[in-house]
């Protein structure tokens, strides 16, 4: 099953602004038994999130749901609202254009939140068609194999023997058949080469074919470097200190990151061509767990809002946030260059791609500025790295097949 | 950028260039200031004492050895504005005993800040840390007495903790040889060894080009303060100067070991089927906890049985990589283990080669001491004096102990932590790979208990003379 990305604005009623950040708070304050929205009873749910961005005064008090869930996004919508109406209607009641005196219906609802929906422009899967039953389902093979192997020790048994007892225990277990995935990460990992290729072949002529527009391009962007870099005037802007709150208490933690797109055509086209870029490879390329050589993201979008004058980077991660920030600089620092570097205040970059998160204090600050707190915050696994994940679903989609040799090497050793 | 600026040694206290092996006593004064006026007399009288890495390249080996360290509240004390303490980064500003940085950094339960001895919130505020070595026992107190017991009195501080050590082993409390593993500065003086990793002097030296090629953030003062012409001016902003150049960060922490526990741990795990013990097998058991066997010999090259003579050969104890040297799964030196958390050097994803360079971004120069002391039901407590070296202590210190130390899933783990030094507590486990598969050792305690600590500036001497200004 795909897994998809939906993302809601609304403008808030000014006057309604407390009482929306006051009922957000209890909300998130128990996100797991809140009686408003049940986060852990929606099966098509993986991350949830709600910000409010009110802090840039040239754009009124606005409210983003962002989620990542299974399947498209009505049919998901309907399973969501039929559990959450009431709150729902709580939350969205204080924003513009909702006009049900007496609370929305699932339709209405429905409707409201589509109509505010918008596309994402560039938007990256962890492990692409992993189901939330279908992850559960092999956090729970794992988890039984690992309690089997702690309580029956196989010191001294052969591989063959030890992994007999654990195909065993998997037929006799009757709470968690294994629910193979249609696709293998091997199957995954061969199809990302094979894109690559065909993206390659396809590319390089069209490359070619543009290049001279690309020369006219490569020297405006100059002149436009070049400019910022004299005007560059950099606030230093407050730090929200609840964001150190709420974070490094899971193993899981989420960025929201606001800025504004630098003024102008051709920042806002360069900004656009580079998040389709990054949405070609993270469909075709990105899609064996990592973004970039990151290998932290369970799920990452951009979008743009405001008429295109904002840009907001959502996404969900493991460990903490410096080891994440950590990570952008030495493993994706020309991507994330070649993305903000078109946005205001971020490190001085080069040919696009260059400099910029390489300063690695200075785009640390960069991003605690531009970090926004989100009060409502939902993981459905939480305990679970990127990394577990892709152990776990290999585990289940193996266990049971005739292994040997070393496959079966292999297989025993992610446990 | 391809030039290397030459260390201003002469402006660099010494304990960045040398642990001062050759000293095995020392003592750590932590002080309060009581009376501004008279706290900077004191440390006007002291500037001209402190050893300096100067001195060090001067080969002569000197007899004893003073450096001194400030924490922010420190700094304040000696005058520092609110403004100009604020350009230093927000761990330190916070210092060790903040919320924030337990719940970084693992202090909680019997580790928290509240049952410290020094540096909590209860054990009175710290401003000044005044590190004192010798060759001697009665060196040490001679140099004490002169420096501090025998003018203490109306000198502006109180003095609030003491912590003496003796270097009495090349081990540390559990019997493992310590401190092999140490980075070498570029453009510091020693020899390098086989291994070891040379690193950027702005890894540990504020005002020089760090791993990523960038300079460290500088902590400064306003450039119209009087006596700051002394410090350079900053090359990013004129009204500013550079008090933090030829600086560092200090970590210090005092770590009690139960040693009685660690054993009788290593024993019940490792007993026969009819109850007997098992003293090799104990010792193997905490040597796949370590990654090192007692001789330092680490267990990627040595996975069987200890080898003294490689672990006692400094050319050869620290020249292995994991999986370079054919042991990427963790056969011979666990995954959990303390060494691959706290250098994983070519095992971090998503290959050896970007790993190496990762690696190196979050290292540390240690300078930690033991200590033993008789607490008051008459029993042995030992421990460590753990030191470090650092220009980012969020990047550094705070990243090895959160991301690697501490995380119950470091590379790909599912539930585990460092089982030597973490905070455990006793429901996690520690994963040792074998065949056919893994070992399971249930219930980890907290082997290692944090009794005190604080984060300290340890400035360049022209910075010292600066906060001597009236």
């Amino acid at each position: 099953m795909i897994q998809s990305a939906l993302t809601i604005i609304t403008r808030i009623k000014p006057e309604q602004l407390p009482a929306l950040e006051k009922l957000l708070d209890e909300i998130g304050g128990s996100v797991q038994s809140n009686g408003y929205i049940p986060f852990t009873k929606i099966a098509s749910l993986h991350f949830a999130c709600w910000v409010i961005l009110k802090d840039d005064l040239q754009f009124p008090p606005t409210l983003v749901f962002e989620n990542n869930h299974d399947g498209d996004n009505e049919t998901h919508l309907d399973e969501f609202i039929a559990g959450s109406l009431a709150g729902l209607n709580a939350i969205y009641s204080v924003c513009e254009d909702y006009s049900f005196p007496t609370g929305a219906n699932p339709a209405q609802m429905k409707r409201y939140l589509l109509d505010h929906s918008v596309a994402c422009p560039a938007f990256y899967v962890g492990v692409p068609g992993q189901s939330l039953v279908g992850i559960r389902n092999a956090i729970a093979v794992r988890t039984e194999i690992e309690a089997m192997l702690d309580s029956a020790p196989m010191k001294g048994l052969s591989q063959e023997a030890a992994y007999a007892r654990i195909v065993d225990h998997i037929r006799e277990s009757y709470s968690t058949k294994p629910i193979v995935s249609p696709e293998t990460l091997d199957q995954q990992s061969g199809r990302a080469k094979r894109n690559i290729v065909i993206t390659a072949l396809i590319g390089l002529p069209i490359l070619i074919l543009v290049f001279p527009f690309l020369i006219v391009w490569f020297i405006m962007l100059r002149m436009h470097e070049t400019k910022d870099l004299r005007t560059q005037n950099k606030p230093s802007l407050p730090i929200d200190p609840r964001l150190f709150e709420k974070e490094d208490i899971f193993i899981q933690n989420h960025l929201t990151t606001l800025v504004n797109v630098k003024p102008g055509a051709f920042r806002l086209y360069t900004l656009k061509t580079v998040l389709w870029l990054i949405n070609l490879l993270a469909k075709t390329y990105f899609i064996t767990g990592h973004l970039g050589g990151i290998p932290t993201i369970h799920f990452a979008r951009w979008i743009l809002m405001d008429n295109d004058r904002r840009l907001l980077f959502f996404s969900n991660y493991d460990g903490s946030w410096a080891s994440y920030l950590g990570d952008f600089v030495d493993k994706a620092n020309y991507g994330l260059t070649g993305v903000w570097s078109n946005t205001e205040n971020f490190p001085p970059a080069k040919y696009l791609f260059v400099g910029g998160a390489q300063h690695i204090e200075e785009f640390k600050q960069w991003s605690r500025e531009h970090n926004i707190y989100p009060p409502v915050w939902y993981s459905a696994y939480p305990d679970e790295t990127l990394w577990n994940l892709q152990k776990d679903i290999r585990i289940r989609d193996t266990a049971g097949q005739p292994l040997q040799g070393a496959e079966l090497e292999k297989f025993l050793q992610l446990l | 950028m391809s030039e290397v600026p030459p260390l201003d040694l002469p402006d660099i206290q010494g304990l960045v260039t040398t642990g001062y092996a050759h000293m095995p006593h020392s003592r750590f004064l932590f002080l309060a200031v009581a009376d501004r006026t008279g706290a900077k007399a004191w440390l006007k009288n002291l500037v001209p004492e402190i050893s300096t890495s100067g001195r060090r390249a001067s080969k002569e080996k000197p007899q004893t050895a003073v450096n001194i360290a400030f924490t922010a509240r420190g700094l304040a004390q000696f005058g520092m504005t609110p403004e100009d303490v604020s350009t230093f980064p927000r761990e330190y500003q916070q210092g060790m005993d903040c919320g924030d940085r337990s719940r970084v950094l693992g202090d909680t339960g019997d580790s928290a800040p509240s049952q410290w001895e020094v540096g909590g919130p209860t054990t009175g505020e710290l401003h000044v840390l005044l590190l004192l070595y010798a060759i001697s026992e009665h060196g040490l107190q001679t140099l004490s007495d002169r420096l501090w017991e025998s003018i203490s009195t109306g000198s502006g501080l109180t003095e609030v903790f003491r912590q003496d050590s003796f270097k009495h082993s090349i081990n540390e409390p559990f019997g493992f040889r310590d401190g092999i593993s140490q980075p070498a500065i570029e453009g510091g003086h020693g020899v390098v060894t086989p291994g070891q990793s040379v690193l950027k002097a702005g890894e540990f030296i504020l005002g020089y080009v760090n791993e990523y090629s960038v300079l460290p953030p500088m902590p400064s003062v306003d450039a119209k303060l009087p006596g700051s012409d002394l410090l350079p001016l900053s090359a990013v902003n004129g009204s500013r100067r550079e008090f933090g150049r030829n600086g560092t960060f200090l970590v210090w922490r005092k770590l009690s070991q139960d040693v009685e526990a660690f054993w009788e741990f290593m024993d019940s795990q490792t007993r026969g089927t009819d109850g007997t013990s098992d003293k090799d097998k104990q010792i193997a058991l905490a040597s796949k906890m370590v990654g090192r066997w007692p001789s330092g010999a680490p267990l990627t090259l040595a996975p069987l049985h200890d080898d003294p003579q490689l672990g006692a050969n400094a050319e050869r104890n620290n020249d292995f990589k994991f999986i370079a040297n054919c042991d990427a799964e963790g056969f011979a030196c666990p995954v959990d283990s303390h060494i691959r958390r706290t250098n994983p050097r070519d095992t971090l994803p998503p290959d050896p080669k970007k790993s190496n360079v990762v690696s190196e971004r979050h290292r540390l120069l240690r300078r930690g001491r033991p200590y033993i002391q008789t607490i008051p039901d008459g029993k042995k407590e030992e421990g460590i004096l753990f030191m470090a070296l650092n220009s980012d202590l969020q990047r550094q210190f705070e990243f090895v102990q959160q991301t690697w130390m501490n995380s119950p899933k470091f590379n790909g783990l599912f539930n585990n932590k460092d089982p030597l030094v973490s905070d455990n507590d006793g429901t996690g486990c520690m994963i040792i790979q074998d065949k056919p598969v893994r070992i399971c050792i249930q219930g980890m305690p907290r082997f290692v208990q944090v009794k005190g600590g604080g984060y300290f500036f340890l400035p360049g001497i022209i910075a010292l003379q600066f906060l001597t200004h009236e």
